[in-house]
């Protein structure tokens, strides 16, 4: 069977699906630990009757015993080297015992590996494994594929791939979803319907996991979006065990009655799961039976997805956001990371674009003299696991553009394809084979037609050409090709004129919003407002900077003033952040050491030092009588829980910036310091976080702190105090296993008769635990610690 | 239902989890209803990007087959974890997911650099409040995976039980680097039972049905 005449029989008829065949097995006396595969190979028979039994029982179509027999899985029985030979055997061993009327699907389970970036297998890898087992069934006479209990997106589209590039059998395809309603890998069930319909599944539906009453939901969620039949294979309910035996809460009957729901809500293929038999099968029959399904009414899909995520086209909701930084034009340090393979400056982009309201992002890695296909695939790889908004895979290069859509987990945006003809003969065959949403250029051949009535000619004549390359006109995103307006002051007129003409014939658009500009002061006020006119015309998505609050202001207005987002929700939203934030005033009167210290403010506080030695303060004075007690004031309002970490952190860091100002005029002598301690985290332990910001606020106190670090042994601390004459010791520990070494170093200075006063620390040590170990005092956090050092030195 | 019990450990990286908002407060400090200044709310912002950016999270898990008995859990007949408090939890399990994640080196010396070399004290700790988080999610994240896996096979999974805990000694990371090899994910356990890089976590959970 081809995939027309698949899709001809699934229009024309309701088809029954067979049941459980592991149970089955397991029944007949396959023992546990076997390769199910080659048990079956050597027990034909009982697997003839599994198969004559659904038969029999009125399945249309039923699958093949070759659910493991990939590689991988075959691999764990030394059974490798047999992948085509067990596929096209059991296929035809299927075929046989099935005959004429009943369709064989060839079986095609998950291989047990993720793919990357997740995990360690290739896209490729997984492609090859898959076909090697796809050759086999379709040699062995499979009517259909079946790809089965699928988990995560990726590895279904390198099945579907493979399955597509294999041979002409149709695929179904059919995911597992658990409670959460998503796969393991999180894609939710419009997203997988949007992203295997879109490349090419003849059939899409889901198996195993469930019962009929939770399977249902998922259907509900795909129907909208499904263009091709869906199927569904629950589980007979809940399983438990009962006398050492998996037992499942339904009955054949039971399992009957959620059938006319399942029909209803588009459902035109069916059969069960874990626990279904032939009685199951024969109920689900017995409802098909003389019915024909209705015609399927979803419309085209006008979204791009992520693994997690789908984005639609929507001319009723606002226009889409395209964030456009990650683009290495005029980036420097995105550009030279690019170079050297490191993603981090990207995934920044990334984040700050998705705050800052992108739905979409575009990706450009077109860096002069690098291998633009290799750092993209990098690029998409990595970001589609990172972020989860949809990816705009944006080259001129079609190759580059073709392992884009190859290993990007969901459908993409492409930018771009135009009109002319040697870009269109390379890109249109890989826009057919990946079917992602394309931005259109109206440029041809001769160049970028100058007003919007040629731009619009050019469209409709290239779309009827691209639908002869089987690109349709719902995927095309058409680019109004905005012009700089202080070179061309009629070029804005035209493009708006051009997004007009496409909005009202049913085209999705964009525009590339700050080439309007360029040239130009305060670009930002023209690009504005160019972007609120574009709205007013209808546009569907923009590409601009979303970091850009004054242009995205606007683009929220523009969207609540075009009756695009309803209740003003959106804006709303957007606003809440500028609406929350301080305003920033000048101070009219400059602050005092304390109040520069409780707002962390590193410039106003030696402001504040310098002017209280414009006045003849000493160096020492301004310490003791200015800048101890404010931030003897912060650690206090720390304590009362008004001032919290970072800030008790800013305070410091301004402190510290202060002393070093003051350091320089100040005498060296003993004098001046508030005395001497170590400070150490104990043998054993590597965390020093708590322990540095200790030292610090000690430091801010003017007690000399001699940091001896992390995993600190008992002789190192108490050879240092010996050798630097210091009495006082603070010990850190986070674990209860490493805070038994304070006790170590606290027993030995006790043995040993040092005047040893210590004080301990940490997350897991308690005032009794201090007390238990014989320290001299317990500090729950830093600012405690300075009152309890400055007791211990007193 | 797919059988993920490999023989071999599963690897994985690139973990997919966000740094939730609420935890990293209240590593910071801030108790019940109190929300730090748009000042302040804008740099832990700041600084839970450029941890996304550098952390490098990897994750490892093994589903293995266990038997709980007196006290005494053992996984593959013959790693033995002595432990009350992990014994009550897997007292019907027959089987146990194994699991370690990290989020790589770079994200601790960047914190250290900033406490140590350019004196951002509060960038530091929130650089550390949020490096955990994320080490948390991480592993959230893998133990939801494997949660799934085992409910898609009929099992119920108990909550996840990490070293250190009660009566679950540090010592057992030792034996979980046994059962994983997590060299392959970049951690090393020190002679002291610490997890390097710091940011790193193993975990236990129970599978029963």
């Amino acid at each position: 069977m081809n995939r027309t005449e698949f899709s001809h029989l699934a229009a024309g008829k309701y088809l029954v699906l067979d049941g459980a065949t592991g149970t089955f097995l397991q029944e007949s006396g396959m023992p546990a630990g076997v390769c199910p595969e080659q048990w079956a190979l050597d027990n034909p028979q009982v697997l003839k009757n599994i198969h004559t039994s659904y038969k029999n029982a009125g399945s249309n179509i039923a699958y093949t015993c070759t659910f493991g027999a990939n590689r991988l899985k075959l691999e764990t029985y030394g059974l490798q080297d047999k992948v085509y030979q067990y596929n096209r055997d059991l296929a035809k061993l299927a075929k046989d015992a099935l005959g004429r009327d009943v369709y064989c699907a060839g079986s095609i389970g998950p291989l047990g590996h993720f793919i990357e970036p997740m995990g360690t297998l290739t896209f490729e890898q997984a492609y090859d494994i898959f076909q090697e087992q796809i050759r086999g069934l379709a040699d062995g006479g499979a009517d259909i594929l079946v790809i089965e209990t699928m988990i995560d997106i990726q590895e279904t589209r390198a099945a579907l791939l493979a399955a597509l590039d294999t041979c002409e059998l149709p695929v179904i395809v059919s995911l597992t979803f658990g409670d959460d309603g998503r796969t393991l890998t999180g894609s939710d069930p419009a997203t997988a319907v949007i992203t295997l319909q879109s490349l090419g599944a003849d059939a899409i539906g889901t198996n195993c996991s469930t019962g009929p009453d939770k399977m249902l939901e998922v259907i509900k969620r795909m129907k909208p979006y499904a263009r091709i039949p869906l199927m569904a294979k629950p589980n007979a309910g809940l399983p438990s065990i009962i006398d050492g035996k998996t037992v499942f809460n339904l009955t054949a009957r039971q399992f009957s009655k959620y059938v006319p729901s399942f029909m209803e809500n588009g459902v035109t293929m069916m059969g069960g799961c874990c626990g279904t038999s032939p009685d199951f099968i024969k109920e689900i029959s017995t409802h098909f039976c003389g019915k024909t399904p209705l015609p399927i009414a979803a419309d085209p899909v006008q979204a791009v997805t992520s693994r997690s995520k789908t984005v639609f086209f929507d001319s009723s909701k606002p226009a889409l956001v395209i964030g456009e930084r990650i683009n290495p034009t005029g980036k420097k340090t995105l550009s030279a990371q690019l170079k050297e393979g490191v993603l981090n400056e990207v995934k920044r982009f990334a984040v700050e674009q998705k705050n800052g309201g992108a739905d979409i992002l575009d990706v450009n890695v077109g860096v002069p003299g690098i291998d633009e296909e290799k750092t993209m695939r990098a690029v998409i790889t990595s970001l589609s696991s990172f972020s989860e908004l949809p990816l705009c895979i944006d080259s001129s290069d079609p190759a580059v553009i073709e392992t884009a859509l190859k290993v990007y987990p969901g459908r993409a945006l492409v930018n771009s394809i135009s009109a002319e003809s040697e870009k269109m003969d390379k890109l249109a065959p890989v826009i057919k084979k990946y079917n992602p949403m394309v931005i259109f250029l109206p440029i041809d051949d001769n160049g970028i037609p100058q007003t919007a009535r040629e731009r619009t000619e050019l469209i409709e004549k290239t779309a009827v050409r691209f639908e002869q390359s089987g690109i349709r006109r719902d995927q095309l995103v058409v680019d109004g090709l905005v012009m700089t307006v202080s070179s061309a002051p009629q070029a804005p007129k035209e493009t708006l004129e051009t997004i007009g003409w496409c909005t009202g014939n049913n085209l999705l658009t964009t525009i590339g919003l700050s080439n309007v500009s360029f040239g130009l002061p305060n670009r930002n006020n023209v690009n504005s407002a160019f972007c609120a006119m574009a709205v007013a015309r209808g546009i569907s998505s923009v590409i601009i900077n979303p970091c850009h609050d004054e242009v995205m202001n606007i683009f929220h207005a523009a969207n609540v003033l075009t009756g695009r987002d309803a209740n003003a929700l959106a804006y709303i939203n957007a606003m809440r952040e500028t609406a929350g934030a301080p305003k920033q005033h000048s101070p009219t009167h400059a602050l005092d050491c304390a109040d520069a210290l409780l707002q962390g403010n590193k410039e106003a506080l030696l402001e504040a030092v310098k002017e209280e030695l414009a006045k003849g303060r000493n160096p020492l004075a301004v310490v003791n009588e200015s800048l101890i007690p404010g931030i003897q004031q912060v650690g206090e309002k720390f304590n009362c829980k008004e001032l919290f970490l970072p800030q008790l952190m800013l305070a410091t860091e301004a402190m510290q910036e202060a002393f070093a100002y003051l350091k320089p005029m100040m005498v060296q002598d003993e004098s001046n310091k508030a005395g001497r301690m170590i400070i150490a985290t104990v043998e054993g332990d590597i965390h020093d976080i708590g322990k540095n910001m200790v030292s610090l606020m000690l430091r801010n106190h003017g007690i000399e702190v001699v940091d001896l670090g992390k995993d600190v042994d008992a002789d190192t601390i108490l050879d240092t105090a010996e050798r630097e004459k210091i009495s006082v010791i603070g010990l850190s520990a986070l674990m209860t296993t490493t805070m038994v070494a304070m006790k170590e170093v606290i027993c030995r200075a006790r043995q040993e008769n040092k005047p040893l006063r210590f004080v301990v620390g940490g997350a897991v040590v308690t005032p009794e635990y201090a007390k238990e170990i014989g320290a001299d005092g317990y500090a729950k956090d830093a600012v405690q610690a300075v009152d309890v050092v400055k007791r211990l030195l007193s | 239902m797919s059988n993920y019990m490999s023989k071999d450990a599963v690897i994985l990286s690139n973990i997919p989890c966000s740094i939730p908002w609420i935890p990293v407060l209240r590593r910071l400090g801030y108790m019940r209803s109190a929300e730090p200044d748009s000042q302040t709310k804008k740099r832990i912002e700041k600084v839970m990007t450029d941890a996304a950016t550098i952390a490098d999270s990897r994750g490892i898990y093994r589903i293995l087959p266990c038997k709980a008995v007196e006290n005494t859990i053992v996984i593959q007949e013959r790693f033995v974890i002595q432990s009350k408090a992990v014994y009550r939890l897997f007292e019907s399990c027959s089987h146990c997911a194994v699991m370690a994640v990290t989020v790589g080196p770079a994200i601790c010396r960047e914190r250290d650099s900033l406490m140590n070399d350019k004196g951002k004290y509060a960038d530091g700790v929130i650089l550390d409040a949020v490096a955990s988080e994320l080490a948390d999610a991480a592993m959230a994240w893998i133990y939801d995976l494997t949660a799934k896996i085992g409910r898609g096979q009929g099992f119920s999974v108990t909550m996840r039980y990490s070293p250190g805990y009660k009566d679950l000694y540090l010592s057992t990371q030792s034996m979980i680097d046994e059962l994983l090899d997590l060299s392959r994910i970049g951690i090393c356990v020190t002679d002291s039972f610490m997890l390097e890089p710091e940011k790193s976590v193993t975990a236990l959970a129970g599978w029963e049905k």
